[in-house]
């Protein structure tokens, strides 16, 4: 295990140079200049803009820059915020993203597993349905439009909680449930069908057989042995929830990275969009080794490392 | 009692003949044989709430195919004195509790105010005065499309990636796997303004975007239980058997992972629909006045408030789908499954 | 399972709210009653909550371009003037109108600052904050994107410091201005220009403490507590991307005239959350797009302002189709503007057949610049004008069907905007086609320049008050037209206006190249001035709002309750 993880590493830092250089030359594809309110410049200042960012260098001499400057860990600043350091920028934008996004798979994924097992114990009957049908409106109401359902009724209509804003735990609740409704959704599907098919293993009735108590079986043997594809599904949802998510930051007034992000490529403001595709990559990479790996805890029957009898 | 036997006695012996006695006769199969495309279809028939899910399909895709032909309007044509009037139904709107008689959240009728009162919008207007009933159907047309193709992407690259990735292991699987993480970490909005910059907005930019992408969630996903199947006691009896690889991904994995399979697919359609309409909230995406059921909510959402009936059909539409596909979904699940196979 | 009843508690009651908010219900009571919760305090304390709908990019006087950036420097910094409630300029760090000395054809204005001109460390603001500040605006290293308002406000080789490959290039010593004594600066201005006082109001224009800014470096102006301030406020609390607070400063020479204690502001992008802060209190004035304009119109608090910005459609007459002057002149008449201000936009914008916009500017004689046009041109010819216009172009050009392609941005009006246009012409237009393409802004702007475009949507808000800050746009190879527009008549009249020192002959330069633009050659189709709806509870006094520049003023707000 040590050596595998050993080399899982070395592959991420070749990863995370390819998707770094990959980034850096299409965002050089993007046409326009990176700076504020272009409509207003003239040429000879977009040329001296330039040559002050270095942007007027050919781009393999802008590349080999970036790169040195990146593994000194260098990110650059930013040009939308004249002359942030992107990691301040990134710094500060994380925290609330952070918070809102492990919340709401917290919330999400009890609720999530909970209702699937439920379904999938009751195979077939109307708690099998009803739970499903709030599974499926979950994901099929855009959850800008419960945010916003939300935001009327609970906030303007029946005041019981603020409108917007990061104010503290009152302040995380919608934007929670907004978020929380897709994991929801999704945890319970999933769950269930994977549920469903263990419950159909001879093992279980093996167990059942010998005595166990049909919680017993159920804790012991069932959601341990369903949770694979909970994992598979769970680790790219953990990035993406943690990173943020543009609309619902948008509704809620929440100061967090998704909106930033979009802003960001929206605007050319390059040194950010590389600045948080990396630390988007990196997330996202950790997170894919963690689940493989956990893949082996959870089933000793899957064997990554060479495995090959 | 007198006649029967008048009968047996006129019975002789030319009339008999030895039977035949085969022993192969035995081993004959006198129900007709069922395949597994075939019985996986009885066992559908058998399943109401996936018999339902496939009606709504079924009727979702016929109206969007002839719905924008019902009435009189078009899609795109404009006029602005009969904007943003709410749906009003013939017969239907005597019945106050539907909310289909053109009165507006403020208790107002619309219809009577802008002076269409003979005029029937089903669904209402939007803020160009452009018929929501035509819009709404051409939008599903054009977000089925978008689902669709992606599905498709899902299923040949998503799986067949995934597949390979987990049978052959060690190397293999480590390369996919890495080139999976550059995929993932490239911005795909990046990719959308270029592709809409090179071939300019639309539904191809659109799914091009989708796939590159698209297909990551369900090869993952295959690959997971691909994992955990391949060292299951039936794969290598089919090996040791001789079954070469093709064979033994194609009828054994494969089937055992159709379940799952089929549950990401009902997600990619939503997925699909989602991510277009997250394209149309930053603005990207669609050449208007083409429209999709995403951009439709997108727009509506933006006066949910005010004029709900923006949001509400199109929101009823695409929740619809959302349960006739995971119906179906769940009935093709318990159909394909060889282990509830009786 | 608490937790798991909750939601399915939550999730029906936002499936019933959906039917409930359709079928009008539930609602009868809503919107104008709003929550009033706070009203009741008594003794009015003097804190304004607002919102914005971006951050702040940049707190450095020289480097900043947007609206968000120069409203914000505006109070809490301060030039030689200030605009007061009638767009005026009113003296601000100068402690009275300078002396002016004509010599050799140039004017020297000579400035004494206050005495009680201080930064909020205490500290005088000296002649020196100026010369530093302006300095470094015209430096190539350093160079602002509004460098060229120097040479706007004809001081002295403020245009030869920029212009790469002029002798004075970069040499920034040779700027027409300079500090005296610690109090006293000196402008030269080789070009007089009515409108250089109000120039000054400008952030490009506003000192820098030389000795801090060089002390903080690169971190000059990024942070709240790296800078300082000379205007009423100063800047409590800055949260990069959530938003900042403002708080009276005390070393502020006039700190007696501010009343208000705190305004704290917020970075809101959505509309409907805007107005649901709005609702519920939280904030004291919101803007509104069309679909709440609906709602609020006749609600006390709601209001509409006309700005100067005009919106209009550039016509690339590189196309041979758009080169035919009755083509330009059938999608002219073709575009029904009223339907788009009073139904898609319904903010209290103007249809407009003008490019010099109403209310902006008055002439030497007191008049609006629009009152010798006042409803624009072609202001009596409609649909029926259009389609013979259409024939007669489609004649000469020897076809019947035209396609054209209309780019238009990513922004959701925009885009709206492109939709309405396309509708117009192709339905009062036979045989017109028009593709829209939608690009982010980046991409249209980059698309519209290289010229790969037919008709494409622009907007121009006014960065000094003359009508020249519109007109020179379309000068024959300007940084602006961008469409292939050229007419000797134009150039002339706008480059003779440029150097004029009549008054009265240089308003009629202008108005003649006004009408050369619109009615000669039809060069572009303007479809409206800009207007703004506001909801703001009217126990907020004297908010100014300005037609250039920033955007409107704290320093005399005052809370009645």
């Amino acid at each position: 295990m040590g050596r595998y993880i050993g080399g899982r590493i070395i592959s991420m830092l070749i990863t995370f140079l390819i998707i770094a250089s990959l980034t850096f030359f299409l965002m050089k594809l993007l046409p326009g200049t990176p700076f504020n309110n272009q409509d207003k410049l003239t040429e000879t200042q977009i040329v001296q803009l330039n040559d002050k960012y270095g942007l007027n260098d050919p781009v393999p001499v802008q590349y080999f820059n970036y790169m040195k400057n990146l593994l000194s860990g260098d990110l650059g600043v930013s040009f939308q915020q004249d002359g942030r350091e992107v990691s301040t920028i990134i710094g500060e934008r994380i925290g609330p993203s952070a918070y809102l996004g492990l919340q709401s798979l917290v919330v999400g994924t009890i609720i999530g597993l909970f209702l699937g097992i439920i379904a999938a114990l009751k195979h077939n009957s109307f708690l099998d349905y009803g739970t499903m049908v709030i599974a499926v409106l979950g994901i099929s109401i855009p959850n800008f439009v419960i945010a916003g359902l939300m935001q009327y009724w609970f906030g303007v209509k029946w005041q019981l909680l603020p409108v917007a804003y990061w104010d503290g735990f009152a302040y995380t609740i919608m934007p929670t449930v907004a978020i929380a409704s897709i994991v929801v959704a999704t945890i319970a599907r999933f769950m269930r069908t994977e549920m469903l098919e263990v419950l159909g293993q001879d093992y279980i009735t093996t167990a059942k057989a010998k005595g166990l108590s049909s919680t017993a079986v159920v804790i012991r043997h069932t959601i341990r042995n369903a949770s694979i594809p909970i994992i598979t599904i769970m680790g790219p949802l953990v990035v993406g929830l943690m990173t943020g998510t543009l609309v619902i930051e948008q509704i809620f007034v929440i100061p967090g990275l998704g909106e930033k992000f979009v802003n960001s490529i929206l605007t050319n403001d390059f040194p950010i969009i590389m600045g948080t595709t990396l630390f988007f990559s990196i997330l996202f990479i950790v997170v894919i080794l963690l689940v493989d790996i956990l893949y082996g805890i959870i089933d000793p029957r899957i064997r990554l490392a060479g495995g090959k009898s | 009692m007198s006649m029967k036997q008048e009968k047996l006695h006129d019975l002789s012996d030319d009339m008999f003949q030895p039977a035949k006695i085969d022993s192969s006769e035995n081993e004959q199969i006198a129900r007709e044989s069922t395949g597994f495309w075939k019985d996986a279809w009885r066992r559908l028939k058998k399943n109401p709430g996936a018999i339902t899910g496939l009606i709504i399909i079924v009727a979702i895709i016929l109206l969007a195919i002839f719905g924008p032909g019902m009435n009189e309007h078009s899609y795109s044509e404009q006029e602005l004195t009969r904007a943003k009037l709410p749906a009003k139904v013939p017969v239907l709107e005597n019945i106050d509790f539907l909310g289909v008689n053109g009165v507006d959240i403020r208790g107002t009728d619309q219809y009577e105010a802008k002076g269409y009162e003979d005029e029937y919008f089903w669904f209402g207007t939007d803020e160009f005065g452009r018929d929501q009933w035509t819009r709404v159907w051409q939008g599903t047309r054009i977000s089925l499309f978008i689902a669709a193709a992606a599905a498709f992407i899902d299923f040949v690259i998503g799986v067949a990636y995934g597949g390979i990735s987990a049978y052959y292991g060690g190397r293999v699987d480590n390369i996919l796997q890495r080139i999976i993480e550059v995929l993932v970490g490239i911005p795909n909005l990046i990719l959308i303004i270029l592709f809409i910059l090179i071939f300019e907005p639309g539904i191809f930019s659109i799914i091009l975007a989708l796939s590159v992408t698209g297909w990551i969630g369900m090869s993952r996903i295959v690959r997971g239980q691909v994992l955990k199947l391949k060292s299951q006691e039936f794969v290598l009896a089919s090996r040791t058997l001789g079954a070469t690889s093709g064979r033994v991904i194609g009828k054994h994995l494969i089937p055992n992972v159709l379940g799952q399979i089929i549950i990401t697919t009902m997600f990619t359609i939503p997925s699909a629909i989602f991510f277009e309409a997250f394209l149309s909230f930053i603005g990207l995406g669609l050449r208007p006045p083409e429209a999709s059921l995403g951009s439709i909510i997108n727009n509506g959402f933006r006066s949910l408030q005010i004029y709900p009936h923006l949001v509400l059909w199109p929101s009823i539409i695409i929740s619809l789908i959302m349960i006739a596909f995971n119906l179906l979904g769940d009935g093709l699940r318990d159909a394909f499954d060889p282990k509830l196979r009786k | 399972m608490k937790k798991s009843r909750w939601t399915l508690v939550l999730s029906l009651v936002l499936v019933l709210s959906v039917f409930l908010s359709a079928c009008g219900g539930g609602s009868n009571n809503g919107g104008n009653s709003g929550g009033e919760g706070d009203g009741e305090g008594g003794s009015a304390e003097q804190v304004l909550n607002l919102v914005e709908t971006a951050e702040i990019p940049s707190m450095d006087t020289t480097q900043a371009t947007d609206n968000t950036s120069f409203k914000a420097m505006n109070q809490v910094f301060e030039g030689l003037y200030r605009l007061d409630e009638n767009n005026e300029p009113t003296l601000g760090m100068a402690a009275d109108e300078p002396e002016e000395e004509e010599k050799d054809g140039e004017t020297v204005y000579t400035f004494t600052i206050r005495d009680d001109a201080k930064w909020s460390d205490g500290s005088d603001v000296v002649a020196g904050d100026f010369i530093y500040a302006w300095h470094k605006a015209l430096n190539p290293d350093t160079i602002s994107p509004y460098a060229s308002m120097f040479g706007t406000a004809g001081i002295k080789n403020g245009n030869a410091i920029i212009t790469e490959g002029d002798p004075l290039y970069g040499k920034v010593e040779e700027l027409g201005a300079k500090a005296v004594d610690e109090k006293t600066l000196e402008i030269t201005v080789e070009n007089q220009v009515p409108y250089f006082k109000s120039l000054l109001t400008f952030a490009t224009f506003y000192p820098q403490p030389e000795g801090y800014a060089e002390e903080q470096g690169d971190n000059f102006a990024l942070e709240a507590d790296t800078m300082l301030y000379n205007g009423p406020f100063v800047f409590a609390e800055w949260n990069h991307g959530e938003g900042w607070t403002y708080e009276k400063n005390p070393e502020y020479w006039d700190a007696e005239t501010v009343n208000l204690e705190k305004v704290t502001t917020k970075v809101v992008q959505d509309t409907a959350t805007t107005v649901n802060l709005y609702e519920t209190g939280k904030i004291d004035r919101a803007g509104l797009s069309a679909d709440f304009v609906d709602q609020f119109k006749d609600n006390e608090e709601f209001s509409t302002l006309v700005d100067p910005t005009m919106y209009f459609m550039r016509l690339n007459q590189e196309r041979e189709e758009l080169a035919n002057k009755d083509i330009r002149k059938a999608l002219y008449l073709a575009y029904d503007r009223e339907g788009l201000v009073n139904v898609l936009l319904n903010n209290g914008s103007i249809a407009a057949k003008y490019f010099v916009p109403k209310d902006f500017v008055k002439g030497p004689d007191g008049d609006d610049f629009r009152e010798f046009a006042p409803d624009g041109f072609y202001a009596d010819q409609g649909e029926e004008e259009a389609k013979e216009a259409w024939e007669a172009g489609l004649e000469a050009l020897g076809t019947d069907s035209v396609e054209l392609e209309f780019l238009t941005t990513d922004n959701e009006l925009a885009a709206k905007i492109a939709e309405y246009a396309k509708d117009q012409f192709e339905t009062k237009l036979d045989g017109l086609t028009i593709t829209i393409n939608k690009q982010p802004w980046k991409q249209f702007l980059e698309l519209e320049d290289s010229g790969d475009f037919d008709i494409s949507t622009g907007g121009w808000g006014p960065d000094y008050p003359d009508p020249m800050t519109f007109l020179y746009m379309f000068e024959t190879d300007g940084e602006y037209n961008r469409m292939g527009y050229s007419s000797e008549k134009y150039d002339e009249l706008v480059s003779g206006a440029k150097k004029e020192t009549d008054e009265a002959k240089r308003w009629k330069m202008m108005q003649d190249a006004e009408k050369v633009l619109m009615e000669e050659d039809i060069a572009i189709v303007p479809t409206y001035q800009k207007g703004n709806a506001i909801l703001k509870k009217d126990y907020v006094k004297n908010f100014y709002v300005h037609s250039f520049g920033a955007d409107s003023s704290y320093k005399w707000i005052k809370i009645e309750k």
